[in-house]
């Protein structure tokens, strides 16, 4: 056990390391000077005379080795010191915290009600197996899938706050602006986890130790409850953390149809505007999550399922 | 009444070998595939039958509803929004379908070595796979927009740099599946080569997964392009695809809801018929399975 | 003593049918199956795979897999019908009043639930126990069945016991709720010989000290020479011949239980090869009239009333006092042994 965690932190560490050095060689491969680009992102004013660019350049090593300068960066970051966005010409990890409350937010939501429709629903394609309900859910799940969110979000904009006027169309006021996103957000989820719903909960229906547990006399619901759900969470869990690092970082259309100021919006707006220092940090802070809640998860997973740890 | 008998030929045909192949098949795929092959056809055949140039102004004509002479109306420019929509597919399926392609070559090779090797390489692709799975590939999309700039090259390397990760992982176990067979032993005891193995042996009998999983993520990777279009980090203008439609239509929506509803409409069609397509696949599989099982 | 006439019956079985798919295309595996369990007996129900044991048990249990179904016939447990009652009322009747273990216990428990909260599930059901009140009979219990270190062994996992450990596990949660009759599906086939002998003591003592009364399911008649009381012999989905163990043991009537005898005592032939039974058991549905042991049986030429055989049933008949055979040579075979 101890082991199997060691190895999956060393896997997080080094990710970590290559998807930093990517981000730090960001403002080196794009079009324009480096030099100029970084000296941006450190000064509050635009420095234009050469011989103060001269000046700075020596005095934030900026000659040096690329090593170096990595180095110097990455102990930055480490403090949170992401720079100066170019736009806004504030600190971004201060627009980190309220763009991750956001898209924390919108995620939970659209997983939260994912999850509360397709446990009833995938449970009940699997109880009613091979009928016509089960053929049904099957296709709607599909249909779910094949919906691209940025088709779905205008129409349901259309409906509910053009013609009805009951919603918000977009921007980020109150409980309500939250609505329409999470819908949105929802629906993919909804059909990936009804799918594996579906799917673990028939691997348990046909599982001895529920026939025993009838035999016990708990009735058909109470032995799914008592020991139905609980085997069939293990691959759920799995498929909800994954889609959890997706959103967080992933749902940059419908944040931005939404005008949503979440994590996504953040780095759509960045790439628009060539935002370096925004960029970096983006990717940097997205990635770092997505990681870390994937390598917990994995740890958690091996930690519920008793019959896992004996393995590794 | 003239005594002519006809004598039917009463030999039973043999049913072809198409025929048997499509009897196979299940339900869902069949529909798919119809329905993606006249997609495709659409596309391929765009020159010949749309009714207009998608480029055409007519600022006379301009956000007219359906008509005789517009199927589906006409756009902010009066330009033919049937002849847009034909046209508008084939950056988006052709982006979608390259990269997809490179994900499945990639994760099969990546797969099929891991298993076939064994031992530390094993451990540090697998590895390497649980991580970028978790990658959102939009981000990895911005990361190299940022740093390649827009464009359909960038696009395909950025959703191709993750997107093989979840072909290897099935590659994988797909091999260490096969490679428990006894084929595979007498190959080993043959002396046959680990590439010749793999290439004349594992890879012909997993294909059937890994194209069901290829027709289940290229529906995905379609919206992808498609959305990234939307952004205006796809196909760049002058062109257009689906997406950029989307977009330019938004500003319009509440007086001509027919000019988001239809391009969003043939993604939604393209990205179902092909995962319709892979559900059926993947149906026959298990039926196949559980026949194998029985008998 | 026929079914029907046994008073002291607990668990009565009488003309069970059970069959599978629909009307049109069913396939019968029961096919008027008459069986009586006494309080305090085990009776013991062999025969070979496909005759129809495990179906037995299940329907009992009113757990039939799915696609198969009663179609006659009653399962009166202490003079109430079970078929007729409704799945709430059977949910009562599960656990609290029959019980029942099986051939493979690891996988009859929940990998990702305790030993103890699945021993405690029935007496919590049938006695609406908290957790807290249940534990220390569930300890008693466990301690009752032979597994060293309760209190530790309450907080493990399936995973973390052995075969044995865990049919005992299994007897424990099957007594959980005090139930009259236990209903052992060849519960000790998965097991070691050695474990197999603890295991049948195990059953034993509970049935001496709580008059509990086991229908014990098995193809190995050397456990049955050890524990059973009674014997009922299965064939082709209906009882062919039944009556007290050492009767059955020793003098069997029905040429298939000496030819069940023969093939598991491995009394070598004159030739030094191992008895077997030719042929394999008919599907009971392939039947329409006569014995369904006729095309297997060697008694029915040496008697020449293949005719007989072929165009009616036998019924059971009393060979002696409570032992019943089903056979046309029953009375003539003495001539046959003679030979």
């Amino acid at each position: 056990m101890l082991n199997f965690i060691a190895k999956r932190f060393v896997m997080l560490i080094l990710t970590l390391v290559v998807v930093s050095v990517l981000a730090f060689l960001i403002p080196y491969v794009g079009d324009g000077d480096p030099v100029r680009i970084i000296l941006r992102s450190r000064m509050a004013d635009e420095v234009t005379d050469p011989a103060m660019i001269a000046a700075l350049t020596r005095e934030l090593g900026l000659d040096r080795p690329l090593s170096e300068q990595y180095l110097g960066w990455l102990w930055r970051v480490l403090q949170g010191d992401f720079g100066l966005s170019f736009t806004t010409r504030t600190p971004v990890d201060v627009m980190f915290l309220h763009a991750l409350g956001v898209s924390l937010l919108l995620a939970l939501g659209a997983l939260a009600v994912a999850f509360l429709l397709a446990i009833p629903l995938g449970t009940a394609a699997a109880v009613k197996r091979g009928r016509a309900f089960d053929h049904a859910t099957s296709f709607f799940t599909q249909a779910l899938v094949a919906i691209p969110e940025y088709w779905i979000a205008p129409i349901l904009i259309l409906v509910f706050a053009i013609y009805l006027g009951v919603l918000p169309s977009a921007g980020w006021h109150d409980w309500s602006s939250m609505i329409l996103p999470v819908i949105v957000l929802s629906l993919r989820p909804l059909a990936y986890f009804t799918q594996v719903a579906r799917a673990s909960m028939i691997d348990v229906l046909n599982a001895p130790y529920m026939m025993a547990a009838r035999a016990r006399g708990l009735g058909v619901s109470a032995s799914l409850l008592a020991h139905g759900l609980r085997n069939a969470m293990l691959p759920i869990m799995t498929l909800f953390s994954l889609w959890l690092t997706s959103l967080l970082g992933g749902s940059i259309v419908v944040e931005a149809i939404f005008a949503a100021p979440g994590m996504g919006w953040l780095l759509y707006d960045a790439v628009l505007n060539n935002d370096v220092p925004l960029i970096q940090g983006s990717i940097v802070v997205i990635v770092a999550l997505a990681v870390i809640i994937n390598t917990l998860t994995d740890i958690v997973y091996v930690m519920l399922n008793p019959a896992v740890k004996l393995m590794s | 009444m003239t005594d002519t008998t006809i004598i039917n030929s009463t030999v039973i045909r043999e049913p072809g070998r198409v025929r048997r192949w499509l009897a196979d098949r299940h339900l869902l795929t069949k529909l798919g595939a119809a329905c993606f092959l006249t997609i495709l056809l659409l596309l391929l055949l765009t020159p010949l039958i749309s009714p207009y140039d998608p480029a055409a102004q007519n600022l006379l004509q301009k956000l007219k509803w359906p008509s005789a002479q517009h199927w589906l109306g006409t756009d902010q420019f009066g330009r033919d929004v049937l002849s847009r929509v034909i046209h508008g597919g084939l950056f988006s399926v052709a982006v979608a379908s390259i990269t997809i392609i490179l994900c499945a070559v990639i994760g099969i090779v990546i797969g099929a070595v891991s298993a076939r090797k064994g031992g530390i390489v094993d451990e540090m692709l697998m590895r390497l796979v649980d991580l970028l799975i978790a990658f959102p590939d939009v981000v990895v999309a911005m990361f190299f927009i940022a740093t390649l700039g827009p464009g359909p090259v960038t696009l395909i390397i950025a959703l191709t740099a993750v997107g093989w990760t979840p072909f290897a992982r099935m590659m994988r176990g797909l091999t260490l599946e096969v490679s428990s067979r006894e084929f595979i032993e007498a190959a080993e005891a043959l002396a046959c080569s680990r590439w010749f193995i793999i290439w004349r042996h594992i890879i012909p009998n997993t294909l059937g997964p890994v194209f069901a999983m290829a027709f289940l993520r290229f529906g995905h990777k379609l919206i992808t392009v498609g959305g990234l279009s939307f952004l205006g980090l796809g196909v760049q203008p002058p062109a257009s695809d689906w997406g950029t439609m989307l977009a330019d239509a938004r500003n319009y929506m509440d007086r001509m809801p027919w000019l988001v509803i239809a391009p969003g409409l043939a993604i939604f069609i393209t990205a179902l018929s092909v995962t319709m397509i892979g559900k059926g696949l993947e149906f026959e599989r298990n039926r196949e399975r559980r026949e194998s099982e029985t008998t | 003593m026929n079914a029907q006439q046994d008073d002291e019956a607990l668990l009565r079985i009488s003309g069970l049918r059970v069959g599978f798919g629909s009307p049109k295309h069913r396939l019968t595996v029961l096919d008027g199956l008459d069986l009586s369990l006494r309080k305090r007996e085990i009776l013991a129900l062999v025969g070979e795979s496909g005759s129809g044991k495990s179906m037995t048990a299940l329907a009992a249990m009113r757990l039939l897999p799915q696609g198969a179904a009663v179609t006659a016939g009653e399962i009166r447990l202490d003079g109430q019908d079970l078929i007729a009652l409704d799945d709430k009322a059977m949910n009562k009747v599960r656990g609290a009043r029959i019980a029942m273990l099986y051939q493979q216990p690891k996988i009859m428990l929940d990998p990702t639930a305790t030993v103890g909260s699945q021993v405690a599930e029935a007496m919590r059901l049938r006695w609406n126990l908290s957790r807290a009140e249940a534990r220390p009979k569930v300890i008693g219990l466990l301690r009752d069945v032979g597994i060293p270190e309760p209190e530790l062994r309450a907080k493990s996992y399936s995973y973390q016991l052995s075969g044995g450990m865990a049919q005992r596990v299994m007897i424990a949660a099957a007594l959980s709720a005090e139930p009259e009759v236990l209903i052992a599906d060849e519960p000790t086939t998965a097991l070691d010989v050695t474990v197999q002998a603890q295991i049948l003591r195990l059953l034993r003592k509970k049935r001496d000290e709580h008059g509990l009364a086991i229908l014990l399911i098995t193809h190995d008649l050397a456990i049955v020479s050890s524990i059973a009381d009674r014997v009922a012999v299965m064939y082709a989905g209906r009882v062919v011949e039944q009556g007290p163990a050492r009767e059955i043991l020793n003098a069997p009537s029905h040429p298939y239980t000496q030819a069940l005898l023969r093939s598991s005592l491995m009394q070598a032939k004159e030739d030094g090869r191992l008895y077997a039974i030719p042929g394999h058991v008919a599907a009971s549905h392939s039947m329409t009239c006569g014995c369904r042991f006729q095309p297997r049986c060697t008694l029915a030429g040496q008697l020449g009333i293949e005719a007989q055989c072929l165009s009616d049933e036998p019924r059971l008949e009393t060979v002696s006092a409570a032992h019943e055979s089903r056979c046309w040579g029953k009375g003539r075979e003495g001539r046959v042994h003679a030979v």
